[in-house]
């Protein structure tokens, strides 16, 4: 045995030498193996050991491991270093400029009106109400009879009507209302329901009306149902719908189907109530129509109106939209221009 | 409708400044739909009246006249040929504003200076219609402030009148309305000279839709034109003057509400029978038209002639002209349904119609015939009848309605104390009987819509203002809010379609018969369609989403991915509505598959049509079937039926590119795909039951098939499906045709994973599966691809 702790430092330091001129991994490993291997350096010290007595076997064994933990240590060092130039290298073999907008999968918006009656019908179905759908022509007793409008009452020219019979029997629903009739007489009260859907009126197409529209109307019916309920429920909507600053104002007005009835205000989201040209300085919208249910209504559908009483209330989908979303005008609601869609 | 404050202040004093009446308007009564002053820029008229006239020198049909206005006389030049010496003439002198905001200032005309300018009405902002300078008839001082005599400056507010409101179609109605509503005080009723009934003119009701009918004759009487208050105060409500006697006609049904007929009576065989049309009968009225009875009319006739079609029209006949020396005034009470039918069916709107149908007060007859003779004799002369003709065979009284006082604050939602609520009644000039548990009200006859006890809940809540009612949640118990499944189905259709890409579009199903080129025949037509363009009802959805996309098209956006779902329409008979309504789910594809990302330069296909389609099936675990189709206006080579459970439920594939250039103005690949949802939601499956297990590990092989072009994929998957049970999974993993493909080939490879359920499969367990798969799909000569 000829080693000594000197010769440990000179294997140490040819190592590095050696190390230094390696840059690529079969260079490295191929050294590795010539120290470290099966048939490496460490190991025929190791095998020399068996010629020793005890306790030089002991003396050099802890050297030779002592080297040992040194020469892979300096492997370590420089493994670690192959790699952080290769992640470089990588790095820069992968360099891309981040600022460029991604690829998305393309995914599809709602229309504004699909937008907002889902709105709506989240706050009420809150608030314990449910949805319901009916027929979108009609026949005119639901349309109108039997929602206090009998056929000589000039209420029904209040709405231009769109008729498919010379009887005027079938008709494109005015109003949603004929859903609420419907529901009353296929469930017993109490109830709760809100109808939003598509309805017809002889207007032509301008940046405020539209011959075909949506419109969401809700009936509530119960025992003991007040002009205090009506304000509490359609507060809540503009609150939620609008925001928390949001306030209404009920003003008196006709339809034939409530009685009471109300046109309903919210104060102007756009002035705050200050006055401005959307609200045409009165610092009010208008926004939806609302009521007591009419006893004549109850009776229809054979609801004893000594016992049932009800509030109803209808609104304009896309006037609603056309605030909330700033839409220039009605219009643009079925252009269907992708770019607005997408805006 | 129209109130002018300055007319108002006859019968009322308001005493609040114009936007505070406006806002209490709008809080309890209706909605005002705006407020304006009117004349306010007027200044510098004079009366003026003309003293001498000479001829210009040098322009023809000049002439100028030497007007005194007071205080000096001054020469005015005028076109009008027709002033006389002595007319009294309204004069703008220099410095004067007119009407539409001219300033006059002195004017030469060929050496003659016009020191002003002498005025019409249109210049004057009181008639539209008068263009010639305007004779003042009045019995005015020359020199008087013209502006300030006539009370000219004047403020217009235009009253939203709803059809339960007909006292508001009345300035009386309207001064009683404000002082309900504490925005006027010292109401007074207008002058008239009291009337005696008893045997005058002969009338005979034969028809009992003629309520009441008044008449009186007044000879002798002088048809002229109407002084300028007159013309002016019927001027704000929109009439034009016709003559003094028409004009006060329409003037008392302006203060009164009541609808009322002049006759001339010498066209008049000395009676008057109210009688009902018979059916066929025809009938010429005065805007010289002829209509044919239904025979529910009620007519106004002399036994003879048919004078009116009684409460809406005159006849042709028997009108005002400026002839006329003697008249019958008509002032009568018709049933409103009876009006509403007639006017509805001949389609004729008066203002008589309007009010009758509405509603007038059967019980003021006296009022507005003293009213008429007061003011006839006052501006026309003549000598009234002595006796005033009254059948009213059954009379109208007021109602009785019991109004109770839980009842009342209980819909209100607000206890209102006894004293308050007696306070409205007599601010209403409701007469009622207090009672322990409430108020017995008589609703005044001039107030039809008060007929049951929730309108007097009404009258209350609104006067006392429904700001003062407090907001409160009911005591309701167990409703529970439900979006519905169907509902929730069709957002979830929706929701699929948007993660494809799908932007959704919102259409009219109304179409022109042109655009509905898919159907075979069109049976749902709009009796009285707006234009042509919106006639039919649809009965496919893609004919509206087709629309939108050849507007974006059209527009320079040209990678269009549109759908929408609702409702389509079929004619039906049986249906108590007359029609079927179906929902479907229609789409558009063109141009690129994903413009939102670069990398992607996929065109839409077929198959990625196709994929968005089968996206939809599988979120309610259906699996759809596709036949060729031959459908009118798809291309064969890329369309197909689409089917569920075999029932046919729509169409996909390329458009016709004719139909497409043609009708929609679109050049690049168009491809559509409609299907109906209902029963796709009968029969969707919520629950997918997870049978298999995923435990030993699968095996994986590939497989490029080269296959016959005759022979559908569908053949390949249904043999790769009954090859055995192991086969869990097969997937398409390219499609080629083209270099090394024989022509008649194309080349489909797929992915198939084997895996058993119950133990690790070796190689040889999926050969013999394979084996058996490779035989069948050869008896269709269906073989690998050499590698």
């Amino acid at each position: 045995m000829n080693h000594t702790i000197k010769d440990f430092e000179e294997i140490t330091k040819d190592l590095k030498n050696e190390l230094e001129k390696i840059t690529d991994y079969q260079s490295y490993q191929n050294l590795k193996s010539k120290y470290l291997g099966k048939n490496g350096m460490i190991k025929s010290l190791m095998k020399n050991l068996k010629n020793l007595n005890e306790e030089q076997k002991k003396q050099y064994g802890k050297k030779i491991n002592e080297l040992k933990n040194i020469i892979e240590e300096i492997f370590e060092e420089k493994l670690n270093e192959l790699k952080e130039k290769e992640k470089i290298l990588k790095e820069k073999e992968s360099w891309i400029d981040v600022t460029i907008p991604g690829s998305p999968r393309k995914i599809g918006k709602p229309s504004l009106i699909s937008k907002t009656i889902r709105e709506i019908e989240e706050i009420f179905i809150g608030m314990g109400f449910s949805v319901a759908e009916g027929p979108e022509i009609e026949n005119s007793w639901y349309n109108f009879d039997a929602l206090n409008t009998p056929e000589w009452h000039p209420a029904r020219e209040m709405q231009d009507t769109f008729y498919l019979s010379n009887d005027k029997k079938y008709l494109l629903r005015t109003h949603t209302s004929p859903v609420q009739i419907r529901t009353m007489l296929s469930n017993k009260p109490p109830l709760a329901i809100i109808s939003p859907g598509r309805v017809y009126r002889k207007d032509e197409l301008d940046a405020t009306h539209s011959p075909v529209f949506h419109q969401v109307e809700g009936l509530f019916v119960d025992k003991n149902v007040s002009v205090a309920h009506i304000k509490m429920y359609l507060e809540y909507l503009a609150k939620k719908l609008f925001g928390d600053k949001v306030a209404i104002l009920l003003r008196p007005s006709y339809f034939p189907f409530t009685e009471p009835s109300f046109e309903v205000d919210i104060s102007c989201i756009f002035c705050e109530g200050k006055g401005c040209n959307i609200c045409k300085n009165s610092g009010w919208i208008e926004i939806l129509g609302a009521g007591l249910v009419h006893p004549n209504v109850f009776k229809s559908v054979n609801y004893d109106p000594d016992i049932w009483e009800g509030f109803a209330f209808g609104m304009g989908i896309e006037r609603v939209a056309l605030l909330k979303y700033n839409v220039p005008e009605m219009r643009e609601f079925y252009k269907n221009d992708i770019r607005f869609i997408e805006f | 409708m129209k109130i002018s404050l300055e007319w108002l202040n006859e019968y009322i004093t308001i005493n609040k400044e114009i936007h505070e009446l406006v806002r209490e308007l709008k809080l309890h009564t209706t909605d005002v739909e705006t407020y304006e002053k009117v004349r306010d820029k007027l200044s510098n008229i004079m009366v003026g009246q003309i003293k001498k006239i000479e001829d210009h020198p040098e322009i023809e049909n000049l002439l100028i006249c030497k007007v005194d206005i007071g205080k000096e006389d001054i020469i005015l030049v005028t076109a009008d040929l027709t002033v006389k010496i002595g007319d009294k003439v309204p004069v703008a002198i220099p410095g004067a504003v007119l009407n539409d905001g001219t300033k006059i200032e002195e004017k030469a005309f060929k050496g003659v200076v016009s020191q002003g300018m002498m005025c019409s009405l249109k210049e004057l902002g009181i008639s539209e219609e008068a263009e010639k300078i305007y004779r003042i008839i009045d019995d005015v001082e020359v020199g008087t402030d013209f502006i300030d005599y006539f009370k000219l400056a004047d403020e217009i507010i235009d009253l939203e009148i709803l059809p339960n409101r007909p006292d508001l179609l009345s300035y009386i109605g309207i001064a009683k309305e404000l002082q309900a509503i504490d925005c006027g005080k010292d109401f007074g009723m207008f002058d008239y000279t009291e009337i005696k009934k008893g045997h005058g003119f002969p009338v005979e009701i034969k028809y009992d839709k003629c309520k009441r009918y008044m008449a009186a004759t007044i000879t002798n009487i002088k048809v002229g034109p109407s002084p300028l208050w007159l013309i002016k105060r019927l001027g704000s409500a929109g009439i034009r003057s016709i003559n003094n006697v028409v004009d006060i006609t329409n003037y008392v049904m302006l203060e009164t509400g009541h609808p009322i007929h002049a006759f001339d009576l010498d066209l008049i065989d000395n009676k008057i029978i109210i009688r009902k049309a018979l059916p066929g009968e025809k009938v010429f009225l005065l805007d010289g038209k002829e209509y044919t009875m239904m025979g529910e009319e009620t007519l106004i006739t002399d036994g003879k002639n048919i004078l009116a079609l009684g409460g809406i029209m005159g006849g042709e006949l028997s009108g005002i002209n400026e002839n006329t020396t003697s008249i019958l005034l008509e002032v009568a009470y018709f049933d409103p349904i009876n009006i509403r039918l007639s006017s509805s069916y001949h389609k004729i709107v008066s203002d008589s119609s309007y009010r009758f149908e509405r509603g007038v007060d059967p019980n003021d007859t006296e009022i507005v015939m003293g009213r008429l003779i007061k003011l006839l004799t006052e501006l026309a002369g003549g000598e009234v009848s002595t006796f005033i003709t009254d059948v009213y065979p059954e009379i109208i009284a007021e109602q009785k309605i019991l109004l109770r006082k839980n009842y009342l604050d209980r819909r209100l939602g607000i206890s209102i104390e006894k004293d308050v609520v007696s306070q409205i009644f007599n601010k209403l000039n409701f007469k009622f009987n207090p009672l322990s548990e409430g108020w017995e009200i008589l609703v005044p006859t001039n107030r039809p819509d008060i007929t049951q006890e929730i309108d007097l809940v009404e009258e209350v809540g609104r006067i006392y203002g429904y700001s003062n009612i407090p907001s409160s949640f009911p005591f309701t118990k167990g409703l529970i809010g439900t979006r519905g499944e169907f509902v929730t189905f069709k957002e979830r259709v929706g929701d699929i379609m948007l993660s494809n890409g799908y932007h959704e579009a919102k259409t009219f199903p109304l179409n022109s018969a042109r655009r509905m080129w898919m159907d075979e025949s069109l049976d749902l037509k709009i009796i009285n369609p707006l234009s042509s363009e919106y006639e039919y009802i649809s009965s496919k959805l893609i004919y509206g989403v087709l629309d939108s996309a050849s507007y974006n098209f059209r527009n320079q956006k040209k990678d269009i991915k549109l759908f929408e779902i609702d409702k389509v329409f079929k004619k039906d008979d049986t249906s108590p509505t007359g029609a079927k309504e179906f929902t479907n789910l229609a789409f558009v594809a063109i141009g690129r598959e994903n413009d939102e990302d670069f990398t992607d330069k996929r065109l839409v296909s077929f198959y990625t049509v196709k994929g968005a389609l089968e996206n939809v099936a599988d979120e309610f675990n259906l699996k759809l079937d596709y036949t060729r189709s031959s459908l009118k206006g798809l291309m064969r080579s890329q369309s197909a039926d689409v089917h569920l459970n075999d029932n046919k439920i729509g169409y996909i594939g390329l458009l016709d590119p004719q139909i497409a250039e043609d009708l929609y103005e679109i050049k690049d690949p168009v491809y559509i795909c409609e299907i109906n949802l209902d029963f796709l939601y009968e029969n969707k499956k919520e629950i997918k039951k997870i049978v298999r297990r995923f435990d030993f590990p699968a095996i994986r092989r590939e497989y490029a098939f080269l296959v016959p072009l005759n022979i559908e994929f569908k053949e390949i998957s249904q043999i790769i499906e009954n090859a055995g049970e192991i086969i869990e999974e097969y997937k398409i993993f390219d499609v080629y045709k083209g270099k090394n493909i024989a022509p008649d080939y194309i080349s489909i490879t797929v992915s198939i994973v084997y895996r058993s359920q119950i133990k690790t499969l070796t190689d040889e367990e999926v050969n013999k599966v394979e084996r058996k798969m490779l035989e069948q799909l050869g008896k269709k000569k269906i073989t690998l691809r050499e590698k």
